[in-house]
């Protein structure tokens, strides 16, 4: 190619340079809000393109979120998270989900899955050992760092979460035993999670509603539904027969999105290991409680 | 001098009031727009937005969000036309900035810095954020601070931003570019910068 002047060289040397940025990254979405925000710790008017990873801090006003893959989702004033392309890791505050295509949620190092594309929620991060997970429409799915399902949380639901330090695979459930041919199920009342239950005295307990604690074996692989295998430490008859168990409804028992309380349950070693449902906790209900559970 | 006619003109009167107040009752109110917009619902509601963005097109506000809006549904062609004819009559930052973050993630670095420039001239707070994007499109910061203009405080930002990325070299170019400006503001943030580039480890020579 022969450069008949100085201005095509440059002419080249300009389009050619204008081509190369077309391998910049195109960004994973955009933010928006009525005032002023931070985007990677600068001060942003109204809107700026999101980039893998970067750290969204609102100020007085909400912030809203547009994803490339079409999730969008929201920051309370005075919340800070930082966004990938699959997910938001929420540092403080709050943040909603309004369009949820293959989005989570994370915090305190729980996360918050929606169950369906349609599912909205929101979480709230109380203090630095507790978060609350409210769903608004749709099932969402808690899961801990080791991606074990936590709590089932059905629409119009709440609970709340304090993940606990230190290795731990003690767990515990509340619900009817069922027999499913050789193995035993138990969905518990308060997240919702059904868990296959193995050890001594769990077949004389077919058919009542129980309470059980034990060790989670996350070698094993659990039968049907069950998403995990618990071996039995102690069952504990809490009613002869499941009728008058709370889990009739599917879906995890915290109060509606209008109540004042909220179930909360410990997350201690990465599994729920206590759960509390509204004042059950206060009244012993559910023995063995962690102290460090607390009903709203 | 013919007779003054009271009782017409109260008439007239009264029949233009009338039609002043039905015609703003006909018309839809504003507000109720833009309370919803202040509390954030009408965000990811298109019509809604629409609605907004007829009432009040020059919003920059409503504009800027129904533009994100239509682009994020694949309707990039009508989210561009929304901002530029924001841009047609608002000569601020916001429309600008805006627009240069369009091209940006369209990849069309021709309109990207055709708005960039008016962006960086009429920001009046932190220019780290278009730096950052421009930077993506742009590798070497001397072009970058020439296609935004080379002003002081965007040369300060630039320079700033370069540390912070620990390119030490090319940001000591652009402090000759701010010194040649000769404002003595800036002697120290040069002379910070040129103790930064004296304490960098000097890098040993190649063992043959």
């Amino acid at each position: 190619m022969k450069f008949s002047s100085v201005q095509s060289v440059l002419a080249f040397a300009v389009s050619l340079n204008l081509a190369l940025g077309y391998a910049a990254s195109p960004g994973i979405g955009t933010v928006t809000s009525p005032g002023a925000f931070r985007l990677d710790r600068a001060t942003v008017i109204s809107n700026g393109t999101l980039f893998e990873g970067s750290l969204i801090e609102t100020g007085t006003a909400s912030s809203s979120v547009q994803v490339s893959n079409g999730a969008r989702l929201s920051l309370t004033a005075d919340s800070r998270g930082r966004i990938f392309g699959d997910r938001l890791v929420l540092e403080k505050g709050s943040g909603t989900l309004e369009n949820s295509i293959g989005f989570k949620l994370v915090a305190l190092g729980l996360t918050i899955q929606p169950e369906r594309a349609n599912s909205t929620g929101n979480i709230v991060i109380e203090n630095r050992n507790r978060i609350q997970v409210r769903s608004s429409s749709g099932a969402l799915r808690v899961l801990n760092a080791n991606g074990q399902l936590v709590a089932n949380l059905s629409a119009g639901s709440a609970l709340a979460f304090e993940p606990q330090g230190g290795p731990s695979n003690a767990t515990r459930v509340l619900g009817c035993l069922e027999q499913k041919a050789e193995h035993y199920l138990v969905t518990d009342e308060v997240t919702n999670v059904t868990v296959e239950v193995a050890g001594s005295g769990v077949a004389n307990e077919a058919g009542n509603r129980v309470e059980i604690t034990g060790t989670l074996d996350p070698a094993a692989t659990p039968s049907g539904k069950a998403t995990q295998l618990v071996r039995v430490r102690e069952v504990r008859r809490v009613t002869k027969g499941c009728g008058s168990s709370a889990a009739a409804a599917g879906g995890a028992k915290g109060p509606g999105i209008s109540g004042a309380a909220t179930g909360t349950i410990a997350i201690i070693g990465g599994v729920a290991a206590a759960a509390v449902l509204g004042g059950l906790a206060a009244a012993d209900a559910l023995p063995g409680q962690a102290t460090n559970a607390s009903s709203r | 001098m013919p007779p003054v006619d009271k009782p017409g003109i109260a008439r007239q009167g009264i029949a233009a009031t009338c039609f002043i107040l039905a015609t703003l009752a006909a018309l839809p109110s504003l507000a109720p727009y833009l309370s919803a917009f202040d509390a954030g619902s009408l965000g990811s509601d298109l019509n809604s937005l629409r609605r907004a963005h007829q009432i009040h097109p020059r919003s920059a506000q409503i504009s800027v969000e129904l533009a994100l809006l239509l682009d994020s549904q694949d309707q990039p062609g009508e989210a561009a036309e929304i901002l530029l004819q924001l841009a047609e009559h608002n000569h601020q930052y916001l429309p600008a900035w805006t627009l240069a973050n369009y091209y940006y993630r369209h990849q069309i670095p021709e309109q990207f810095w055709r708005w960039a420039r008016p962006a960086a001239e009429r920001c009046y707070d932190d220019f780290r954020p278009l730096l950052r994007i421009a930077l993506n499109l742009e590798a070497d910061p001397a072009l970058v601070a020439e296609r935004l203009g080379r002003q002081p405080p965007l040369l300060r930002a630039l320079i700033d931003v370069l540390i912070g990325d620990q390119r030490l070299e090319e940001a000591s170019d652009i402090g000759q570019m701010l010194a040649l400006l000769g404002d003595p503001a800036d002697r120290l943030r040069l002379a910070n910068l040129d103790h930064r580039l004296g304490a960098r480890p000097q890098q040993s020579p190649p063992h043959h």
